[in-house]
């Protein structure tokens, strides 16, 4: 093909002990969007990193513009104008927005920086891809889809060709992902090349014209996006088939174990109801900063309530702490577990143990044989993979961390148990195991209360589902037959909704 | 076992030990060949001289174990030796107002003392109320505040100067307090006694109950801590108010230490001996870590370098202070540097093998 | 300084611009207490200005120099000691002969506190040790140098050891009708201020400040920042030695003891981030004044002995520190009311 922009061939590289690619090939045509799947340790960041020269391959050829190249170092490849915009945009939230752009390139008068000038051309640029953003507003105080626009316009300030966007949509509501696909797509239009890394087959399907999947290192395949479908992509991820995902067991309801009433948290949410029964799975899900998380947060007494009751087994209750909640039988798996879950450099018995060590003590003192003894009857029973329990929580990985909150979170034992975006940043094979514990749970008749943007997971898991939208409870439906569209509805406002489509009919 | 073995051996107590040995040969042998050279008629650095000299050296004891806790969190507390001398201050003027008000002496002084550590603890309970309700603010900063505040306190109870009690036999009971007692042939000071006993509770607590656990948990990661049920506001303003209540013990000795005289400008600087102390036994401004036995040992290494320093080399005050500094960043520099090397051979190690 | 301000478009009442700009509550606060010293003091302004200037102006020096240091999320409580150290090397070598001018003197005091200073950098950057366990140390040493023999020993520096075009130099030479120690803290302020906010090195500054990481990616070396930052703050140090000598005419083992408080402080109250990433000179100017006046104002108040001066200074300083963080609190809650949920 002649418009064959880059091409990488038979890349390996070693890392102490590890094989972390082995013989991966990947090509990418001008004005092209090129999907890298794989699972968590793939090898997909590992590669990307190759690309963008922060990695050195032990073998294998860059070929650009099929000119062999030597990406020695990160400013190699900026210069052949490849750039990455990772997850957690922001790069620097306390500078401004044209700081951000122009950071190490500002336009100078001598040796002094020329404001003027620098914020005129940031202006310049980001209108060039429609973001209503100024230049002179601090990155930080930008919600993250904005941030997001700011490191694509830093890119294009650099003449990138190339554009790697790792997870861009992980952070992202609907709403904010179409932005950004829209974007995304008059970029390709202007022929920059773009490879998406996405956790998200939505993502892959509306905008990637070709896909290439990663296995353990290794290469398994290319697709064209037309040839393949969400099954085939799984099974080339995992190399078999899941046959039960979703391994949602069916139960029977008893008795009502959480009833919120017009709760409000100022600022944040407003007049929210809701109930959970004995054995029920109920999701409440929405766009992300629609007061989701501050609901959870606020029935688990990390948060108060400005007004609006709390019921637990049907007993008006006031929880002012987490602790408190956790005595009265609620329990959060929080949403970011390595800051908000685990205790990274303490071992996985201790992490268990910290919110009962009540019950692990003999008199004041901790008795490490109960400890031991609590700790791995919880890494038996939810199937945590380390060599023991002594092994420290940053070793594992993600999925084998999450389960570690979850736990922690069951030590208690529960009657309640809220879980804050359970699979978010999760490999395919550790969500169905997470699945697969929650439904168990709900089985032994645990009421579970699961805040998830995923649509696939709200509509697969949950028995009832609320939908929030900008701090109100905006729906309640029971979960058989519901389509991912009636859940869109409720949760995208209205007037940005149709501000919206009329942006997407401009763009396309 | 035998891996827990390693551990032990490899662990920061062990080689705070093995300086501590190694600075007792080294001094031993420069006492040695002073009286060689006639410089000296005896030996001047035995075990019996050593724990006596310890003294003045073991005053900040206390208030070393109060930062220790304040540093497992991840907070530091500068007010330290504000407090002190606060509390201080207000054992002497709480005794003259008592003695020329007509209370008979001995109940005088021991209200004195309870209010000087009523005192020092309300000056921790302050900090710690400030710590928790200002999470915006730093407890450097907050402390750094409350230090000059609390200072500001103690010349206005003082009017300036320095209060004394001369010939006053029931005061003076508190000077008994640096005095020594005589165990298996050897004078022990009282106040290094008195330290090893509270390191004790101390070391348990800390160590061993479910609640230090969790004072390492919320200086490992404060947030997941909370969310874990550990009431993070309390432990703050217990330990707070514990680090004031252990300054004003440690105001306590040093104006039995200091026949009885009390100046609003004493113990400048213990906050610093205090914190370099605890740092040296392990502990860490950024939280979650550090021992009791660390910072037990630390203690007595810090005076017998500085009593080495002075009756065997003549050093000054200053040169002490000096040793101080440099003991200071070399405890963290030299694990990092290790650590660093450590790393770097690992990696050229692997790299080796995997390439063969 | 547009650049540096978050742009909010809704708000636009008195309390807002109060809580975005952070220097114009401590001009209120500096106003506030003007006038009430004024009432009871008459002419204090007239007669005391050129005090507060100058008295505030070592002060200022070296909070202009810890600025750069807070931005990149570090500190140095070693400024105090530095500042020791510096008069006490350079008047030593006046002394001894070896200097008798001005700008020699300036020289030495700016070269020994840049070697603290770097010292202290290098050894957080590449000996990764904690900020406030490095400065916390160099205190110590940088004091425990000043007694030594081969320094000053037991003696101090005094008048007789001083030049007389020294002595001369920094309160008795004026311009404009400020006196040269003003003009050198205006000097230093000015230029670290325009550095910070023009060059790109300064901006490097702010960039390790707001996300280390990033700036090791974008090529911007993490440790080489952190030594510049931690060297401009010990030269500062440095030529506050300097200062000091010109302004008090004597040096000894315990000069400045516990001043990098003040230091710190000015920073603070000017709305500096001890997290980093976030501040300016302006507001670091106003915080430096304020503790002049107050240092100025409260002995000629007459309340009491001078010892109450230190009582109502800490009491001043945290009540406004609180203030700040108060009204930041009430700003934030009305903020959360006007959301539209």
């Amino acid at each position: 093909m002649s418009d064959k922009l880059l091409s990488m061939n038979r890349i390996t590289k070693i890392f102490p002990g590890v094989k972390a690619l082995s013989d991966v090939r990947f090509d990418l045509n001008k004005g092209e969007i090129h999907a890298l799947v794989g699972e968590n340790g793939a090898g997909k960041s590992t590669f990307i990193k190759v690309l963008a020269g922060v990695h050195q391959p032990d073998s294998g050829e860059i070929l650009l513009d099929g000119a062999q190249i030597i990406m020695k170092d990160p400013t190699t490849a900026q210069k052949h104008g490849i750039a990455a915009i990772h997850q957690h945009a922001a790069s620097y939230p306390d500078l401004s927005v044209a700081e951000n752009i122009f950071i190490g390139h500002e336009f100078m008068i001598g040796p002094f920086v020329n404001w003027r000038k620098t914020n005129s051309e940031a202006k310049k640029l980001l209108d060039s891809i429609g973001a209503d953003i100024q230049p002179q507003d601090i990155v930080g105080s930008l919600s993250v889809a904005r941030q997001q626009l700011v490191e694509i316009v830093k890119a294009l300030s650099q003449n990138a060709r190339i554009l790697i966007m790792d997870e861009p949509t992980a952070a992202l509501s609907k709403q904010e992902s179409e932005e950004l696909y829209a974007i995304a797509k008059n970029l390709r239009n202007r022929g920059v090349a773009i490879i998406l890394i996405s956790h998200r087959f939505e993502d892959i399907f509306d905008l990637a014209d070709r896909a290439t999947v990663l296995r353990d290192g290794g290469y398994v395949g290319t697709w064209s996006i037309d040839e393949i479908d969400t099954n085939k992509l799984v099974a080339a991820m995992v190399g078999r088939d899941i046959g039960h995902f979703f391994p949602k067991k069916q139960t029977q309801p008893g008795d009502e174990l959480l009833r919120i009433e017009n709760l409000s948290r100022t600022g944040f949410f407003r007049d929210v109801s809701l109930s959970v029964r004995a054995g029920e799975i109920v999701a409440l899900t929405g766009l992300v900063g629609a007061g989701r998380t501050e609901v959870a947060e606020t029935v688990f007494g990390a948060e108060q309530a400005s007004a609006g009751q709390i019921y637990i087994e049907g007993k008006p209750v006031q929880i002012h702490s987490p602790n408190e909640a956790m005595s009265l039988g609620v329990g959060l798996l929080p949403e970011d577990r390595q800051l908000q879950g685990l205790l990274m450099n303490w071992s996985i018995e201790r992490n268990i143990t910290l919110p009962t060590l009540k019950q692990c003590a003999r008199g004041a003192f901790v008795s490490s044989a109960k400890e031991y003894a609590m700790a791995d009857n919880l890494k038996t029973r939810l199937n945590i993979k380390a060599n023991d329990v002594k092994t420290n929580a940053e070793a594992l990985s993600g999925g084998n961390q999450q389960k570690v909150v979850v736990a922690k979170q069951l030590a208690v034992q529960p009657k309640i148990l809220i879980l804050d975006e359970p699979t978010k940043g999760v490999d395919v094979g550790s969500k169905a195991a997470i699945y697969e514990i929650m439904s168990n749970l709900a089985a032994q008749g645990m009421g579970i209360l699961m805040v998830s943007s995923e649509m696939p997971e709200v509509i697969n898991m949950a028995d009832r589902i609320y939908v929030m939208r900008e701090g109100r409870i905006s729906a309640h439906f029971s979960a058989k037959g519901i389509t991912q569209n009636q859940i869109l509805e409720a949760a995208v406002p209205l007037a940005k909704a149709a501000r919206n489509t009329a942006e997407r009919e401009v763009a396309s | 076992m035998k891996q827990r073995l390693k551990r032990i051996l490899l662990s920061w107590e062990a080689m705070l030990i093995v300086v501590f040995a190694i600075v007792c040969v080294a001094f031993n042998q420069q006492d040695a060949s002073r009286q060689a050279a006639g410089l000296s008629k005896k030996d001047v650095f035995n075990l019996a001289s050593v724990i006596k000299s310890m003294r003045p050296y073991m005053l900040y004891s206390f208030m070393t174990l109060g930062i220790a806790l304040i540093l497992a969190m991840g907070d530091i507390d500068i007010s330290a030796g504000a407090s002190a001398a606060l509390s201080a201050a207000m054992l002497g003027i709480l005794y003259k107002t008592m003695m020329d008000a007509g209370v008979p002496s001995g109940l005088s002084l021991a209200l004195a003392l309870v209010g000087c550590v009523a005192t020092g603890t309300l000056c921790g309970a302050a900090n710690g109320f400030l710590v928790i309700r200002f999470k915006e603010l730093f407890p450097m900063i907050i402390t750094l505040t409350t230090q000059l505040f609390f200072r500001g306190v103690a010349f206005l109870l003082l009017g300036g100067g320095t209060l004394t009690f001369k010939n006053d036999k029931t005061f003076d009971l508190l000077k008994t307090l640096y005095n020594t007692v005589t165990i298996g042939g050897i004078s022990i000071p009282i106040v290094i006694i008195v330290f090893l006993a509270f390191a004790a509770v101390f070391y348990v607590w800390l160590h061993l109950t479910a609640n230090g656990r969790r004072i390492f948990a919320l200086g490992t990661n404060s947030k997941a801590a909370y969310l874990s049920g550990v009431r993070t506001d309390k432990i703050k303003f217990t330990m707070f108010t514990i680090c004031g209540l252990l300054s004003s013990v440690t105001a306590v000795f040093f104006v039995g230490a200091t026949s009885s005289s009390i100046r609003a400008d004493s113990m400048v600087g213990y906050e610093m001996y205090a914190i370099a102390a605890a740092v040296l036994g392990g502990f860490s401004t950024s939280g979650g870590k550090g021992s009791i036995v660390g910072v037990v040992i630390s203690l007595f290494l810090f005076g017998v370098i500085k009593i080495g320093l002075g009756t065997l080399y003549g050093f000054a005050d200053s040169m002490v202070n000096m040793s101080v500094g440099v003991i200071l960043i070399l405890s963290t520099l030299l694990p990092n540097v290790a650590a660093q090397i450590n790393a770097a051979g690992r990696v050229r190690k692997r790299r080796a093998s995997s390439l063969v | 300084m547009t650049a540096q301000a978050p742009v909010k478009r809704k708000a636009s009442s008195f309390a807002a611009l109060l809580i975005q700009r952070r220097e114009v509550l401590l001009l209120l606060v500096l106003v506030a207490l003007l006038s009430a010293v004024s009432v009871r003091v008459r002419g204090y302004i007239p007669n005391n200005w050129l005090n507060i200037l100058k008295g505030g102006s070592i002060n200022m020096v070296m909070a202009a120099g810890m600025l750069p240091v807070l931005l990149i999320g570090s500190i140095d409580i070693s400024v105090a000691s530095t500042l020791a150290l510096s008069g006490a090397v350079s008047g030593m070598l006046m002394r001894d002969g070896y200097i008798a001018t001005v700008p020699g003197m300036i020289l030495v005091g700016l070269g020994v506190g840049a070697v603290i200073g770097a010292l202290n950098g290098s050894l957080m950057a590449w000996g990764r040790v904690l900020p406030i366990i490095v400065t916390l140390g160099m205190s110590y040493i940088a004091r425990a140098l000043i007694p030594m023999d081969w320094l000053l020993g037991l003696n101090k520096i005094s008048r007789t050891n001083l030049t007389d075009s020294f002595k001369v130099f920094m309160l008795d030479n004026t311009f404009l009708r400020l006196p040269y120690l003003v003009w050198t803290a205006v000097i230093v302020t000015f230029v670290i201020g325009i550095f910070l906010r023009y060059t790109r090195v300064g901006r490097s500054i702010y960039a390790v400040g707001s996300n280390e990481s990033a700036a090791l990616v974008r090529g911007v070396s993490a440790n080489r920042v952190k030594l510049l930052a931690h060297t401009i703050c010990g030269a500062t140090a440095g030529l506050a030695g300097i200062l000091w000598l010109g302004y008090y005419n004597s040096v000894e083992k315990s000069t400045a003891t516990g001043d990098e408080m003040y230091v710190i402080a000015a920073c603070v109250l000017g709305g500096v981030s001890v997290t980093g990433g976030y501040g300016k000179i302006s507001g670091v100017v106003i915080g430096a004044v304020l503790i002049a006046v107050i240092n100025s104002a409260i002995p000629q108040l007459n309340i009491g002995n001078s010892m109450i001066t230190e009582f109502i200074k800490g009491l001043l300083l945290l009540a406004t520190i609180l203030l700040n963080v108060i009204l930041g609190w009430v700003m934030r809650k009305r903020e959360l009311a006007q959301r539209s949920i």
